[in-house]
C-alpha cells in the first residue's frame, strides 16, 4: 500500500459521510448517552481536523482502546450490544470511530451502510408520520453521500445540489418497488418491527381509581383512541366509553379484588345498533374499550384472545403494547343483568366498616323517606345539583374520612370524586352501585368523520342497579357540570384552569389545522403502519381474489418487481445511444460494442479516428477493417450526403468479426 | 489536398525546422482568414514563421516592431504637409500591406495596440475623417512574449479574442535543433523563399475551406463544446459566439488542408487547443496548471 493511499479522505468527502450520519443520528439524540452523542462529535472534529492535513488523526493502538473503551461503556451504560437498545448504541459509537478510518473506499462505504442501519433502527422507536418524513430526508442525504465519495470531485459546491438532485431521481426510482413490495409482500402476525417492549410506562386508566389519578390524565393531550362510526354519529354526551369497573372501596381508593371470572354477560337490547371501528393506541393495559352492548357476545379479535367480563368489561390477555384496530356492532341501548344474583348484590353493597359517618348518616335518612332506590338516586342527584359544588381538577386535599369532607366540607372535585362518593351514598343507603371509568365524549373530527379521544376525556361515572332496569348508568359529574358531558372537560372547568396548552392548540384559527394533521396521522395509522395481514387480505381480495393467499402474492410480487425493474432500466438504459436515429450512428455503436468486446473500448470523448488508431495499434491484424470502417463512417456522419453508402458500412461492421486473441502468426 | 497549399507546407517547414504542427496550425488559421498570435519566448522563430507565410503566400509584408512609444500614427500613417502642392498628402503607414507582422505587440501601449486591432477587426482604417480600405487578403501576425516579462501591457481579454489562434512554438526538439545549427543562416534562407501561391490563389483556397460541407453531427459536437464551456464552473467565461464560429471555421480549413470535403470531430479536436488557449481562463480561485488546461476539460466531453 502506498502513502497516498494511506492518507485519511479529503475533507470534502469526510464531509459526505459526516454530515449524512449526523442527520440519522440527530433524533438518537434524545434518548442515546449523553457520552456517545459527545464523544461522536469530537470523533468527528477529530477525523475533519485530519482530513484537513491529510493525516491518520490517531494511532492504530488508541484507535483500539476508543473503542474498546466504547464497547465497556455502552455495556455498562445498557447492559449489553445485542437489542434495541445496546445494539443502537454501540452502532452510533462506532459510526463515530469509523469517520477516523476513512483510508480505502471499502471504509467510506462501509460507514455509510452503518448510517443505513442506524436509520432503519428509527422505526424501533419509532413510526409516526414527522419521524418517516425525516428519515425520507436522512435516505436522501446518505443516498447523496453513496454518490459523492464514488465521484472523484465532491469538493465544489454545486455538486452538493447535482448529488442530492441525482440522490433524489434514485429514490424515486426506488419508489415503485418499494410500493409493491410494501403492498404484496406477505405480512406476518403484527408489525415488523415488533420487538419485546422495553419497560412498562402505562398510560391511561389504571386498574384502581384514587383521588389524583384521572386529574393527571385530564391535563394531558395524550391520544386514546380514534373511533370512526358507520352512519350517523351519536351525540357527543351519549359517548361514553366503558373501561375498568370498579367494586370495591377501601376509605381511599376503589379497585377491582382481581379480576372477575370470565363469565356470560346477561344483557338485554333494544333498538338499532350501530357500527364502530376503534384504533387505540398502546396503552400497555388490559381494557378495550367499548361502547354499547357488542354483538356478538363476547366479541372477539382476529389475532388476539380476548374476554369479557359479567360487568362488561373487555379484556385481552396479553396488554394491548402496540396500536389496535377493532371493529364492532353495538347496541347503544342495553339492559344489563336485569336479575342481580346474591354474589354481586353483596359485593355492590359492600362497604368498609365505620367511616365517612356523616355520609351514612345522610344515606339512611334517605333510606328512611324514600319508597323505592330510584327515589334515593333522585335524592343524591338533588344534593349535587342544589348545593354548591363546583367542578375544578384542582380540589383541596380531603382528610381521612374522604367522603364526609368532600360531601360537607370542600365541595370542590371532579368526576371521581363525584363517582366514588355517588357509590359510596348509594351503597350506605342499600342501592346496589359501582364505579365505571373510561373515556366521555371526544372531539370530533369533521375532516375525516371520526372521533378523537384523548388523555383529557377520562372520565369516571356510576351505575347503580334498579329493580327491573338492571345496571343503570347515572352520572353524577352531570349533575354538577352538564358542559363537562356535552362539551367536553374544558368546557366544565372554570376560567382559571383550563390547561395551557390546549387552549393555545384550540385557537379557532388553529382548529381545522390541527384537525387535518390528526387526519393525516390517522389515515398513516390505519394504511400504513396498521396494515397488518388482516388489512392486506382484505384489499387483496378486493382486487383479485386470488391475490389474497400467500402464494398469489409471492407470485405477483415476483412478476410485479421484474416488470418494474425492465420497465425501468428500458427507460434508464433506452436513454442512452442519443443517435440511434441515424444508420451511420447505430452501426457505428455496433463496432465499438464488438471492439469493446475484445477489451477496446471507446471513451466517450474519443473522437472515430483516434480510436481508430488506438485500436489498430493494439491489434495491428484488424489496421486495415478498422480503418476502413473508420474512414465509411466518418464519411457518412459528417460528410455531405452520398446514396447507398449506409448499406455498404452496415456490411463491412456485420463481417467485422475480430477475435479475442490475434492470430499466431502476429502474436509475439 | 490542394498542391499548391501542399508545396508552401513544405517550404515553410523548411524553414521553420521540427514545427509541423504549428506551421499547419498557422496556414489553418489564414485560410480561416483568422488572426494569429504567437507566443513564445525570444528567439525561437516567431518572426521567421510569420516572415515565411508571407513570402511562401506571394503577398506583401510589413513589420511594426511594437515598442512603448509607439504612437497610432507610427502604425496608421498620417497626412503630412506637402510644400511642392501646398496640400497635405497621406503618408499610409505599415499597416497597409496584407501581411502584417506586429512584433511584440505587449510592448505597446494600449493605445498603439487598439490601433491595430481596430484595423484587425473592420479592414479599414480612419484616418483624419477618412476611412481607406486596407488591401485584401489581409491578415494580422502578432507576436507577444510572455506577458510575465518586464515591460510589458498584456493584451486585455477582449482584444485576444480577436485573434482566431494562439500558437505556441517552443524549443525544437534535438534533431531539428541540430539541423538548425548546422543549417544555412534562416535570414538567407528567407530571403530565397519565393511565393508558392499567389494571393488570388490563397483567397480561393480561402473560399474553397469555406465550402467544406459541415454536418448536423459536427455542430451537435462544436454546441457541446460551447454549452461546456460555458457551464463549466472551472472557468470564469465561457466561449463566445465569434470563438464558437471561429473554431468551425477553423475546424473546415483545418479539414481543406487534409484534403477532406467535409469537416468531422478530429479537426475539431485538432484546433481546439489553439482557440481557446486564449479564450478560457480559471475561474476566481483556481490555478492554471498550464496552457492547455482548458483544452484538456473541453477534449473530455463526449462526443455524440
Amino acid at each position: 500500500m502506498t502513502a497516498a493511499a494511506r492518507a485519511p479522505a479529503d475533507p470534502a468527502t469526510l464531509l459526505w459521510l459526516a454530515v449524512p450520519l449526523l442527520l440519522v443520528l440527530l433524533p438518537y439524540t434524545t434518548h442515546l448517552s449523553a457520552w456517545i452523542s459527545l464523544s461522536w462529535l469530537g470523533f468527528a472534529l477529530l477525523g475533519l481536523n485530519g482530513a484537513r492535513r491529510r493525516r491518520r488523526p490517531l494511532g492504530r493502538v488508541t484507535l483500539t482502546l476508543a473503542t474498546l473503551a466504547g464497547v465497556a461503556g455502552v455495556i455498562i451504560d445498557y447492559g449489553g450490544v445485542i437489542g434495541p437498545g445496546g445494539g443502537l448504541a454501540l452502532l452510533a459509537f462506532l459510526s463515530g470511530v469509523k469517520l477516523l478510518q476513512t483510508e480505502t473506499p471499502r471504509d467510506r462505504i462501509g460507514t455509510l451502510f452503518v448510517g443505513c442501519f442506524l436509520l432503519v433502527g428509527h422505526f424501533l422507536e419509532t413510526q409516526s408520520l414527522p419521524h418517516a418524513v425525516y428519515m425520507i430526508l436522512a435516505a436522501l442525504a446518505l443516498t447523496a453521500g453513496f454518490i459523492a465519495i464514488q465521484t472523484d470531485d465532491c469538493a465544489a459546491p454545486d455538486r452538493i445540489k447535482a448529488h442530492c438532485i441525482l440522490a433524489g431521481r434514485l429514490l424515486l426510482q426506488a419508489l415503485p418497488l418499494a410500493l409493491l413490495l410494501f403492498l404484496l409482500f406477505p405480512r406476518l402476525q403484527g408489525p415488523l418491527w415488533n420487538l419485546p417492549q422495553q419497560g412498562t410506562a402505562r398510560t391511561g386508566l389504571s386498574d384502581s381509581m384514587s383521588p389524583g389519578d384521572i386529574s393527571r390524565l385530564l391535563e394531558s393531550d395524550e391520544l386514546a383512541f380514534r373511533a370512526e362510526f358507520a352512519g350517523a354519529q351519536p351525540d357527543s354526551s351519549q359517548l361514553y366509553w366503558r373501561g375498568p369497573v370498579f367494586w370495591e372501596y377501601d376509605g381511599r381508593a376503589w379497585r377491582s379484588i382481581g379480576l372477575p371470572p370470565p363469565a356470560p354477560v346477561r344483557a338485554e337490547t333494544f333498538g338499532q345498533p350501530v357500527r364502530y371501528s376503534l384504533t387505540m393506541e398502546a396503552h400497555r393495559q388490559q381494557w378495550l374499550f367499548l361502547f354499547g352492548l357488542p354483538e356478538p357476545l363476547p366479541p372477539s379479535l382476529p389475532d388476539r384472545r380476548t374476554f369479557m367480563t359479567p360487568d362488561l368489561q373487555w379484556l385481552t390477555r396479553e396488554p394491548v403494547g402496540q396500536r389496535l384496530r377493532y371493529e364492532l356492532t353495538a347496541y347503544p341501548d342495553y339492559r344489563l343483568d336485569p336479575v342481580l344474583d346474591e354474589v354481586s348484590r353483596r359485593r355492590a353493597l359492600d362497604l368498609p366498616e365505620a367511616i365517612n359517618p356523616r355520609a351514612r348518616a345522610l344515606a339512611a335518612r334517605w333510606r328512611a323517606g324514600a319508597g323505592s332506590d330510584a327515589a334515593i338516586v333522585e335524592e343524591a342527584l338533588r344534593l349535587f345539583r342544589q348545593e354548591r359544588f363546583f367542578y375544578t381538577l384542582r380540589p383541596p386535599a380531603l382528610g381521612t374520612a374522604q367522603v364526609d369532607d368532600f360531601l360537607f366540607e370542600t365541595r370542590r372535585g371532579f368526576c371521581e370524586h363525584y363517582a366514588g362518593s355517588f357509590v359510596f351514598l348509594m351503597r350506605a343507603a342499600g342501592v346496589p352501585a359501582r364505579v365505571v371509568t373510561g373515556y366521555q365524549g371526544g372531539e370530533y373530527n369533521q375532516l375525516g368523520n371520526y372521533w378523537i379521544v384523548r388523555g383529557r376525556d377520562a372520565h369516571a361515572w356510576t351505575e347503580v342497579w334498579l329493580d327491573g332496569r338492571g345496571w343503570t348508568r347515572v352520572d353524577p359529574t352531570a349533575a354538577v357540570a352538564p358542559s363537562r358531558v356535552e362539551r367536553g372537560v374544558e368546557a366544565a372547568l372554570p376560567a382559571g384552569e383550563r390547561p395551557g396548552g390546549v387552549i393555545a392548540l384550540d385557537g379557532a384559527w388553529l382548529r381545522p389545522l390541527r384537525l387535518g394533521w390528526d387526519v393525516l396521522n390517522n389515515q398513516w395509522n390505519q394504511w400504513v403502519l396498521g396494515y397488518n395481514q388482516e388489512r392486506q387480505r382484505r384489499l387483496l381480495a378486493r382486487l383479485a381474489p386470488w391475490l389474497a393467499d400467500w402464494r398469489g402474492m409471492v407470485s405477483t410480487l415476483g412478476i410485479g418487481a421484474a416488470v418494474v425493474v425492465l420497465t425501468l432500466a428500458l427507460v434508464l438504459f433506452g436513454r442512452r445511444p442519443p443517435t440511434a436515429s441515424d444508420p451511420a450512428s447505430r452501426a457505428y455503436a455496433r463496432f465499438c460494442r464488438k471492439l469493446a468486446r475484445i477489451g477496446i473500448v471507446r471513451a466517450p470523448a474519443e473522437a472515430p479516428e483516434e480510436y481508430a488508431r488506438r485500436a489498430a495499434g493494439a491489434r495491428p491484424d484488424l489496421a486495415g477493417a478498422i480503418a476502413g470502417i473508420t474512414r465509411r463512417y466518418l464519411a457518412l456522419r459528417y460528410g455531405p450526403p452520398r446514396p447507398g453508402a449506409p448499406a455498404l458500412l452496415k456490411r463491412a461492421v456485420r463481417d467485422f468479426r475480430p477475435s479475442r486473441h490475434p492470430p499466431a502468426s502476429i502474436r509475439r | 489536398m490542394n498542391p499548391a497549399l501542399h508545396r508552401a507546407l513544405d517550404q515553410i517547414n523548411g524553414v521553420l525546422l521540427g514545427k509541423e504542427t504549428q506551421v499547419r496550425l498557422s496556414l489553418a488559421c489564414l485560410l480561416a482568414r483568422g488572426h494569429l498570435l504567437i507566443e513564445d519566448t525570444p528567439g525561437v522563430g516567431k518572426t521567421t514563421l510569420a516572415h515565411a507565410l508571407a513570402q511562401t503566400l506571394g503577398m506583401d509584408f510589413h513589420r511594426i516592431q511594437f515598442t512603448s512609444d509607439l504612437l497610432p500614427a507610427d502604425i496608421l500613417g498620417a497626412a503630412i504637409y506637402d510644400r511642392d502642392s501646398g496640400g497635405f498628402t497621406f503618408h499610409p503607414g505599415p499597416i497597409f500591406a496584407q501581411v502584417i507582422l506586429a512584433d511584440e505587440i505587449n510592448r505597446a501601449s494600449p493605445k498603439a495596440q487598439s490601433a491595430l486591432l481596430e484595423a484587425m477587426e473592420e479592414g479599414q482604417v480612419s484616418i483624419e475623417g477618412e476611412t481607406r480600405p486596407l488591401p485584401t487578403p489581409f491578415f494580422v501576425i502578432a507576436t507577444q512574449n510572455p506577458g510575465d516579462q518586464a515591460g510589458a501591457f498584456p493584451l486585455p481579454e477582449s482584444q485576444l479574442d480577436r485573434f482566431l489562434f494562439r500558437v505556441r512554438l517552443g524549443y525544437p526538439d534535438p534533431a531539428a535543433e541540430r539541423a538548425l545549427l548546422k543549417g544555412e543562416d534562416r535570414r538567407e534562407l528567407l530571403a530565397g523563399l519565393r511565393g508558392v501561391l499567389t494571393p488570388v490563389e490563397f483567397m480561393a483556397a480561402q473560399r474553397a475551406a469555406r465550402e467544406v460541407h459541415v454536418a448536423d453531427a459536427l455542430l451537435d459536437y462544436l454546441q457541446a463544446l460551447i454549452g461546456a464551456s460555458r457551464s463549466d464552473p472551472r472557468f470564469a467565461t465561457g466561449l463566445s459566439p465569434r470563438a464558437g464560429l471561429g473554431l468551425l471555421r477553423a475546424a473546415q480549413a483545418w479539414a481543406y488542408l487534409a484534403g477532406r470535403d467535409y469537416a468531422q470531430p478530429e479537426d475539431l479536436r485538432a484546433v481546439l487547443p489553439a482557440v481557446v488557449r486564449h479564450r478560457l481562463f480559471p475561474a476566481v480561485g483556481l490555478a492554471q496548471a498550464d496552457d492547455d488546461w482548458a483544452a484538456r476539460i473541453l477534449l473530455d466531453i463526449a462526443i455524440p
